[in-house]
This record gives C-alpha cells, structure tokens and sequence, in this order.
C-alpha cells in the first residue's frame, strides 16, 4: 500500500459509532410490524397439528361467519390460482451439471392440498379486520385429517417405505459423493484409526424479531409493493412473479428495518406467495407477521445432522486419510436453502488440516419436521465440531499434547492460496500461530495447576482447544447466490454521497461500515454519507445478506465504485487547477496538490460536475457517479471432472480456549475463562467486529448447552416457546477474551473476511473438549450435545457407580 | 403419545358399570368442561367442550364411539379437534367384583396430542390432564353411586357444575331404571 | 365483545381510548396510542422486548391488560430522550456499541431505567440478574453490561440528567 493510500485511511480501523443506532436508541426504527398502511388487512394462518397426515376436508363456513372477516381460503383456492413455490435458493430445478450432487424438488403450493408434512403447516389463510378478530376466526376454521405414520428419523426414512413425497421413490432429496485417494487402503494401513458417529442434535436461530410480509397491490400503477424482514430482497421480485404466474406485474419489494436474521430469513417461504396474492385479489393492503410460536413451527430450523468421520493417523499425529458420511434431517422439502447443507458439510470436514485422500457421502433426507435450511456458520459448525472432536480423542489415543498434534497437520502458511481436497481455495491463513497464540494468552500452563488444585478438593476442572476454519462468501451453478455484489454510488451537487448496495443489514452495522470504507476512498466526512440497502426500486442485485459476503463482495463493490468517482473528482481538479490528476490528494473533503495551497473542495467539483458542465474536462460526461460489480474471488461455479468445485472465497479462523468447572451434583457447566484469537483479515470497525464474535459466541453457547429442539415420535414439536426452548440469557453469557490477528484477504481490496458468524462454531467444540477434559477421571467422550445439565449428570453418574466409562 | 390410566372402586356391581358407562348417554354428562351435546346416541355421540391449557383454549368438537363391549370391559376410541389441536384417544374400563356390592374399575387412556397443546411443556400438559381425569372420575362415580359428593373449585369445575343440575335428573332417572332392571327403557 | 374506557398518561402525555376490553397493553401502545417502538417479540412473555414502566415499575406489557392503564402513568421508550438530548441510558448503549438490530434494545433500556432508580451503583452480577427477563440474540449482552455500568456511573457523576 503507497503512503498515500495509509494516509487515506481516517475511518477504516476505527471504533465509530454506529449510525444504525441512532433510531433504534429512540424507538424510531420502523421494523415489518410497525408499518401501517390506510385500509391494511390482517392475515392468518391456519396451521396443521399434525406431522403427517391426508386432508380429508377443511370447512371455512365458521370462520366466514365470524365478525371482521373480509375472506378465507384454502389450499385448493390457491392450487387453482398460483404455481408452485420457485426452487430457491436455484433458478432452475436441475441446478447441476455434474453427476453430484444430485437434487430433486417437491411442488408445495403455498396452502397444503391434499397432504400436511409437518406441524404447522399452513392449510387456510383468514383475512379479516384486525389482528384479534383474525386470531378468532382462525379458531373457527375446521380441518379434518387422516393421520399417517410419522418419519421423525432421517436415517431410518432414506430406506424406508413410507414416503413423504410419494412421487420420489424414496425419502432422499439430497445426494453428493466424492472421493479422492485410495482412502480405504490407507485407513487399513494407519498406525491409528478413530471413527465415531455423532448426532447433532436440531436447532434454530431465533431472531427476535420473527418473519412478516406486508404486500400492496397498486391496480391503477399495476405495482405490486411487498415489504418483508428478509434477507434476500433482490431475489424475491422473481420467486414471487414465478410462484404467482404474474409476470404481468411490476414488483417491489423493500426490506424495513429488520430485527435479526441469521439465515433464517435466508428462505422463500409460502408466506411470501400468499400475502401478496392474497393483496392482488383483495386489491387492499395485507400484513402477515408471525408469532414466537408460530415462528418456531413455520421458520426453519438447522444442525440436525448423524455425521460418522474415520480419521486414520500416524504414530505422530499426521492424518493420512478421513472417510466421512453425512446424514442430514431436512425436514421437509421448502425451498429454503437446506439442500446445500450436506454439500457444505462433506466438503469442508478435513477444515484446517492437510488432507489429501477423502471420501466422503452426503445424504439430504425429508422427514415430517419442519424445513431445515441455513443458520449462522451452516454446515460448517457440524463440520469443525465432528473435526474438532476427533483431533482430540486421536490425541488421547496417540498421547499427544491436542494443540501440537493440531499443529502438525495444519496448512502452513506459505501453502497459501491453498487448493484443499475437495477444490475450494483457502485465501490466506497462519493457522499454527493462532492456535499458539490462544493457548498462551488463556495462561494454559498454569490453569493447569489450578486444576489439579481443584481436583485435590473433589471439584472437576478442565481445558478446550478448539480451532475452526468457516469458508464465506458462497456461491452456486444456476442460483440466486451467484456470486457478485454490486454498489451504485452518487456524490450529489453538494458533495454528498448516496449508496445503495445489494445487501442487507440486519444488525451488521452495514451503513456505518460501508460509509467508514467510502468515506476513505473519496476523502469526505462521514457524515455527508447515508447508504440504502433492501430495496429493489433502486438497485437491481442478485440476493442479499449470507454468508458474510458483505465483507468480500460488498464492501468490493462500494470501494470499486468510489474510486470511479475518486477518478473522476481528481481529473476534474486536475483540470481545473492545472496539475496532473496522479498528484492530487483528498482528505477532509478537499482535494489539494502536493504544495498544499493549490486546492478546490469536493463540494465545489460537484457543483460544477452538475451545473457548469461547460468546465469539465472535454468530452466528460456530467455528474459523479459510480456503479460497479464485484465477483468471488478463487472461486469456480463448475466442478472439474473429478468432482472438486470452490464455493467459496474467504476463510477467516479461530482459536477457542475454555476453561470450566463441571458441577457433579447437578450436571452445570461453569464457563470460568473463555479466550479467542480470530483471524478475520482486515477490520473495518473494530468495535462492530468484537460484537459480532460476542453474539456469535452467545449464539454457539446456546446450541452447545441450552438449545434443542425436541420432537416426539408422533412428530410433535415439544417446545416451541421461549419458556421452554433455552436461548441464553444474560446469566448464562460467560465474559469474554477476545484477541486478534491480521493476515489480509489478499484477493480484495479491502482485505476483509468478515466477523459474523465464526464465533457461532466455537463454543459447541471447545466446550466438548472442555468438559472432556475436566471428566478425564472418569473417562468420559463427549460425542453429543447439546451438553444440558442433565445429560452431564447422568455421564457422571454412570461412570462414578462404577459402569463403564461413558458416552454422551 | 401420552398414557394415562388409574383405578377406583365404587358401589355398584360389575353390571351395573358396564351397562351405566356402556350408554354413553350416562357418560357424556359426566365430562368436564362440557358445553353442549351435539348429538347423542348409546354408542356414540358429538360433544362440544371447553378446554385447554393456558392461554390455548376454545371449544373442541369431540366425536366418543363405543367400539366393544365384553363380559368384563369396555373400549372406547375418540377425536377432538379445536383452538388448532386435534386430539386422538383410545381408552378402555375393565370391571372387577370388589366385595360386596362394589366393583374395582381399571381405566386406561392413550392420549396423542397434536398441535399447539403439544408444544406446552409436558409439566403443564399432564396436570391439566390429570385434573380433569380426577373430576370426570368423580362424576362418573357419582352418576354411578347415585349420590352427590363436593367437587373442587375449579373453572371447569364450575361449568359442568351448572350443565350437571340441568343434568341430574336424568341421571337418577337413568339409575332408577338400571335398579328396576328396566332394559326396555335403558335404550329410551 | 366488551369495551373499556380508558384514560392514561403515556410519556407524560394524557390520552383517552375506547377499546376491547381484551386488548394487551402493549397493543395499546403500539397500535391505539401509535408508539411502536415497544416491541412484540415472543407470546409467553419471556423475551421482555415489550418492557415498559408501568407506575413507575418496570413490567413486560404483553402481560397486561391495556383496561389496568386506566389511572395509570406510562413509559415507554419514545420518552427517554429529552429536550437536552438522549437520556444517560441510551449515551451509554451508543458508546458501548450495546445495541445491533434494536428490537430487543427498547426493553433493554426501560429495564435499566427501573433498574437504575433503584440501584444506582450495581455490581456486575445485580445487573445480569436485573436483566434475566431480556432477551437478545445479536449482542450477547456483554455490551449491555458495559452500556449499564457506564450510564449507571454518567448517573452519578450527574444525577439532574436522569430521566424517566
């Protein structure tokens, strides 16, 4: 970087305040329920209480007769008047050309017809006045069903007979293969071999604020306007006029202020087909927002996946060869973005470690739950625990210290860029110094003593090592993810910029992140910024907020578009003040030569860009406008002919260190010391980038320890409310430790890799080995989760009675 | 799926429980929470009851089938649905001589909930059930022993306690006929 | 379906409503009284995004009856900031980057307002305990701690620019 670029930066690396905020402090932030619109209507759902079942009949005459109602409609109204739901997250149903992974599409019409797959499924819509009268006349609404035997259990359904979909011949939506090596021989010939089977159990995100449409058609502007807390805005215009069969229609769609998302707005649910038809055939405003509950039925859910790794080693800890086998429960089959799931996780088991012969198989199973799609770190949190949790128990086998033998098969840092097994291209990394860096900063050595300290005194103490590597910034062959962002930039005739870009803040702090990187690279004042995002009137883009492609793509895109009107502001000057455009600086909104008295502000150039374009240089174009688009890097949306593709661009990592105490008499996990170094490149904000690893953190202590979500044999969700699905609280958030390294992006501008989910993988493994290691009297493996208070007892009560040492 | 099942003795012979419980005519008067019989007949009937748990609640359409009677038992099979559940049960009363002119009766019902109900915690799910298991068994010993016994305060309670007055003299009219040993009548 | 009459001071601001009698008190602020910047964010009153102060006492507002507003004296969110400028409490949240999507942060910082006037000096372990009944799922809440502690020690420092 040239001294003048270091002297350019003001902003970037700076903790500044968001600017987000500034309404959310005041209760001035407009979220979906907050809009009111004249003559707005009020939707809602009637949802099946059955997991499986045919619908024999549904009577809406009650709910037509209650007060308030405007009208009421059941799957076979919509049947006859909408197309299926479009097969997001893929524009087209055989998105692959490869012979995996192989994928195949169920047609759900946005109210159910003549079967329900799972609780709360949606079989009638109720459209009345108002909310109350709403909720009472769904009430009023009488389905009759005939149950059908109920698959709860992913494994068991791929060959079992009874079929969900029954135009499938089986219950497998999913499948993906690869294999490279002679991995079978290999194993055979390893001095060591661990295999373990791990359930991981299911989860969700849980945004607080949950999902909502709001749609109004405009008949006389023949504008369909459909405002929804999603994190794909750009994709939804084309899912929706597909699944209508309206192409017709001009749609908008524009994301309010939107209350978390998490990948759980990350979806084409049947809400957002139902809503605005129901707006095109009432011509009124309709609002559908959903509660807690129903959220928990109808939003998906993720993690539900029975991984079985083999992990050959040598006597010194190198891996030789990993076999992998990768079920997941996909519920049933939305377009919600799960089939990418198994794909993700097959992929990236071998994570940080040189591997160079894996096989491995991956499976999408439907089952009668609800939909799984992505959530925080998807796929990649089940991959580095199942990683995780065998370098540990290959160090128990083999003797070795668990940081060393991680060391010795990390990819070194000059193998960068690194092309792994299974194609994708790692960016840049120094994965053994971040290892070292956490173990040393977490004081390791003398935890030690405390812990035999404790154990002198009957208390149970123990350290985890956890590394993580998360793979961001996906894209697909034939999707809406496909792989660029975009950003349009205006400086107006009084200096100020304007931008928009194709994401999608969700509590991110993109408007102040984006304006902190613009504001550099046109040397103006943060505060002459304001950034749009969410609205397709003023940016057409590909989808929205995943997989923290804001740090890759996005933030590409504004600062590629930026210095197009840098260039442009600096010729004009030059040409104006006589000097060559190469030599000049902005700074503070001014634009100077290297003499530091020749000088014409920003606010002057835009003026004349506008209005004395006789001024400009000749054959210039007026106005300061930049508008560019930016792609993955290192990526390729084909497979080559062994079967090895690179999804995806940027590799940020991690090291976790936990230090806990383990209560024998009730099974509770204190977390005494919780420490990290993360590797996220370049920061734009510092500030934002601690708060994300926080509540990412707080997000995988949830799934680690709290959260499951729990179904019954007859496909029952037991706990669908916030009394009794955990989330953590403040009580339960440990303090934390956050430390940091740099190694840049080396493929963007900005060198960001981005902050936001990574911490979500941490927790569930380093507090696996944790516990693991505090148990070691008892010879406990932690193989399950989540680690409730409960099933830790009974590990400790089995193994103290004098059983075998057990397994979770 | 849920199991709920118990025991209780009262003074009536075998005969008399199986025939008093065989018409589900006796029975239906007997339930908590009742609102209103839809229809009515000795094997069968369609109720209309006030239930839930919290604050999900509302009027459930229940449909009771007698499916067999032996010498020693009898079986029901029954479905509700309101407030977005459906409710699903088998059930079954077996009677055995207690001494005397009393009778042990064994009752067991399989219960599958589906729907929001499903989704409460289990902790608050079962009380409920088994609240109202305990007033529908003190009912149904009342209709059978002809005798009024205090009941607990509870809402339910409460409704069925005015439903029942409307109720109790086609109760007694109905054990004066199986003391007179009237069939004909029983079927009236 | 039976109404009631209303008469309540939001903010210090008097109003009047004629409403259901079933209407939550959160639906009256949010919809009848058009404050919306108290949120709904699960139905088991859990979640405490709908924290307001009632009578001077915090109470989550999707656990009672808009008709016990009547006589009442309200606080919500909207009527922290002053003709001065923003209350102490929400300085604090900014400076300590303690709030990300906001839906949770109204209940957060009506929660550390009645929490506060109680307990102006609290230790760390009193504040996550005050705020057991607030969820959040984008912070993880060691910001909030941080926002509580700053503004708990801008209070002292300041007591006249207290508010609520």
């Amino acid at each position: 970087m040239s001294s003048r670029e270091s002297n350019r930066r003001k902003y970037v690396g700076q903790e500044v305040r968001r600017k987000e905020s500034a309404d959310a402090l005041v209760g001035g932030a407009e979220y979906l329920s907050d809009i009111r619109l004249p003559r707005m209507a009020y939707a809602g759902l009637v949802r099946s209480p059955y997991a499986h079942a045919r619908i024999k009949n549904v009577d809406l005459s009650g709910a037509r007769n209650s007060p308030g109602v405007i009208a009421v409609y059941s799957g076979d109204d919509l049947k006859r008047a909408t197309n299926p739901l479009a097969p997001f997250p893929f524009t087209a149903q055989q998105p692959y050309s490869s012979k995996y992974p192989k994928l195949r599409f169920a047609d759900h019409y946005c109210l159910a017809t003549d079967k329900v797959r799972h609780v709360g499924e949606a079989v009638a819509v109720v459209v009345a006045e108002d909310r109350y009268r709403c909720a009472d006349a769904v009430q009023e609404v009488r389905a009759d069903y005939e149950p059908l035997p109920v698959m709860v259990d992913a494994e068991k359904a791929m060959t079992h007979p009874q079929k969900i979909y029954e135009d499938w011949d089986n219950n497998i939506q999913y499948e993906y293969r690869f294999s490279e090596g002679p991995v079978a021989e290999l194993l055979r010939k390893s001095h060591a071999v661990v295999k373990e089977t791990f359930n991981l159990h299911r989860y969700t995100g849980t945004p607080m604020e949950g999902r909502g449409v709001i749609a109004d058609f405009n008949r006389p502007k023949n504008l369909l306007t459909v405002w929804d807390s999603t994190q794909i805005p750009h994709a939804l215009p084309n899912l929706i006029l597909e699944s209508l069969g309206r192409e017709d229609v001009k749609i908008r769609v524009v994301c309010p202020r939107i209350g978390g998302g998490f990948g759980i707005k990350w979806g084409f649910h049947s809400e957002e087909v139902l809503i605005p038809w129901l707006s095109l055939t009432l011509e009124r405003p309709i609002a559908w927002w959903e509660t807690r509950s129903e959220h928990m039925v109808a939003s998906h859910h993720s993690r539900e996946q029975k991984i079985t790794v083999e992990a050959g080693f040598s006597a010194s800890g190198e891996i030789t060869a990993i076999k992998g086998r990768v079920i997941v429960d996909l519920g049933v089959a939305y377009p919600c973005g799960g089939t990418s799931l198994a794909f993700v996780t097959a992929n990236f088991i071998p994570g940080p470690y040189r591997v160079s012969n894996y096989e491995a198989e991956a499976y999408g199973v439907v089952t009668n739950k609800s939909a799984s799609g992505v959530l925080r770190a998807n796929g990649k949190v089940e991959s580095n625990y199942v990683m995780e949790r065998i370098m540990d128990l290959a160090a128990r086998r083999l003797n070795l210290d668990r940081a060393e033998i991680r060391r010795r098969n990390f990819v070194p840092p000059d193998a960068f860029p690194y092309t792994c097994v299974t194609g994708s291209i790692y960016d840049s990394g120094r994965y053994g110094e971040c290892l070292t860096k956490a173990v040393e900063l977490a004081g390791v050595s003398s935890l030690r003593e405390d812990i035999a300290k404790a154990a002198r005194e009957g208390r149970y103490r123990g350290i985890g090592i956890g590394f993580m590597l998360e793979p961001l910034s996906s894209l697909r062959p034939n999707a809406y993810n496909s792989g660029y962002e975009t950003a349009q930039i205006r400086v107006d005739q009084v200096g100020k910029a304007w931008i928009v870009s194709g994401d999608v803040n969700m509590g991110q702090a993109h408007q102040t992140t984006l304006s902190q990187i613009v504001a550099d690279e046109l040397g103006i004042d943060i505060n002459d910024i304001e950034v749009f995002e969410g609205d397709t009137a003023l940016l057409s883009s590909n989808s929205g907020s995943y997989a923290c492609r804001f740090s890759t793509v996005t933030t590409s895109a504004a600062i590629m578009a930026a210095r197009t009107i840098r260039e442009k502001m600096l010729k004009i000057a030059g040409h104006l003040l006589q000097v060559d455009a190469d030599r000049l600086d902005i700074m503070g909104g001014i634009i100077s030569a290297p003499d530091g008295k020749t000088s014409i502000t920003v606010k002057e150039v835009a003026n004349i860009a506008y209005y004395s374009v006789n001024r400009l240089p000749k054959g210039m174009e007026p106005g300061l406008f930049g508008h560019r688009f930016f792609f993955n890097p290192n990526t390729s949306f084909t497979a080559d002919e062994k079967g090895r593709s690179a999804n995806f661009s940027t590799y940020p990592y991690a090291a976790h260190v936990a230090y806990v105490e383990v209560d024998p008499g009730t099974g509770q996990i204190k977390i005494l010391k919780y420490v990290t170094v993360d590797d996220c490149g370049n920061q734009v904000n510092p500030m934002v980038v601690r708060t994300q690893l926080t509540g990412g953190i707080a997000c995988g202590i949830g799934g680690a320890i709290y959260e499951e979500l729990v179904y019954d044999e007859d496909g029952q969700l037991a706990n669908s409310n916030f009394s009794s699905y955990l989330i953590p609280s403040m009580l339960e958030m440990p303090n934390l430790e956050l430390h940091h390294m740099i190694t840049p992006m080396p493929f963007t501008p900005g060198g960001f890799k981005g902050a936001g989910e990574i911490g979500a993988i941490g927790p569930s493994l380093t507090l696996a080995s944790a516990v693991e290691d505090a148990l070691t009297p008892l010879g406990i493996k932690v193989i399950d989760l989540p680690l409730k208070p409960e099933k830790v007892w009974r590990l400790i009560h089995e193994a103290t009675k004098g059983g075998k040492a057990g397994a979770t | 799926m849920r199991r709920v099942e118990g025991d209780f003795t009262v003074q009536a012979s075998p005969q008399q429980v199986l025939d008093f419980c065989g018409d589900l005519r006796n029975v239906f008067p007997t339930i908590p929470g009742l609102a209103e019989i839809k229809d009515e007949k000795p094997e069968s009937g369609v109720l209309l009851i006030n239930a839930g748990v919290s604050f999900i609640r509302g009027r459930f359409t229940v449909r009771i089938e007698r499916t067999e009677r032996t010498e020693n038992g009898l079986r029901f099979r029954g479905h509700g649905d309101g407030a977005g559940n459906a409710v699903d049960f088998e059930s079954s009363l077996d009677v055995a001589p207690s001494g005397g002119a009393a009778s042990n009766v064994h009752w067991v019902s399989d219960v599958r909930v589906h729907g929001p109900l499903a989704s409460m915690a289990a902790g608050l799910l079962n009380p409920v059930i088994n609240q109202n298991v305990d007033l529908f068994v003190g009912k149904l010993k009342e209709g059978l022993e002809g005798e009024s016994q205090p009941t607990a305060a509870t809402p339910e309670a409460g409704e069925v306690l005015s439903q029942h007055r409307s109720f109790i003299e086609r109760l007694r009219a109905a054990i004066s006929r199986l003391f007179r040993g009237d069939s004909a009548q029983l079927n009236s | 379906m039976k109404s009631v009459h209303i008469e309540t001071t939001i903010n210090g601001k008097p109003y009047t409503f004629d409403v259901p009698a079933r209407l939550l008190l959160v639906d009256l602020i949010r919809d009848k009284a058009g404050l919306t910047g108290t949120h709904v964010a699960c139905d088991t009153g859990n979640c405490g995004a709908c924290t307001t102060i009632f009578n001077g006492v915090s109470v989550k507002s999707c656990q009672v009856l808009a008709a016990r507003a009547d006589g009442a004296t309200i606080g919500t969110v909207e009527g922290l900031r002053t003709a001065n400028g923003l209350d102490p409490i929400q300085e604090a949240f900014w400076d300590c980057d303690a709030a990300e999507c906001g839906f949770c942060t109204s209940g957060m910082l009506m929660t550390a307002v009645a929490f506060l006037a109680d307990n102006p000096d609290p230790s760390e372990d009193e504040i996550r305990s005050a705020f057991k009944g607030n969820l959040c799922r984008c912070t993880g809440y060691l910001n909030i701690i941080k926002a509580v502690q700053r503004a708990a020690a801008l209070r002292r420092a300041s007591p006249a620019r207290s508010g609520a």
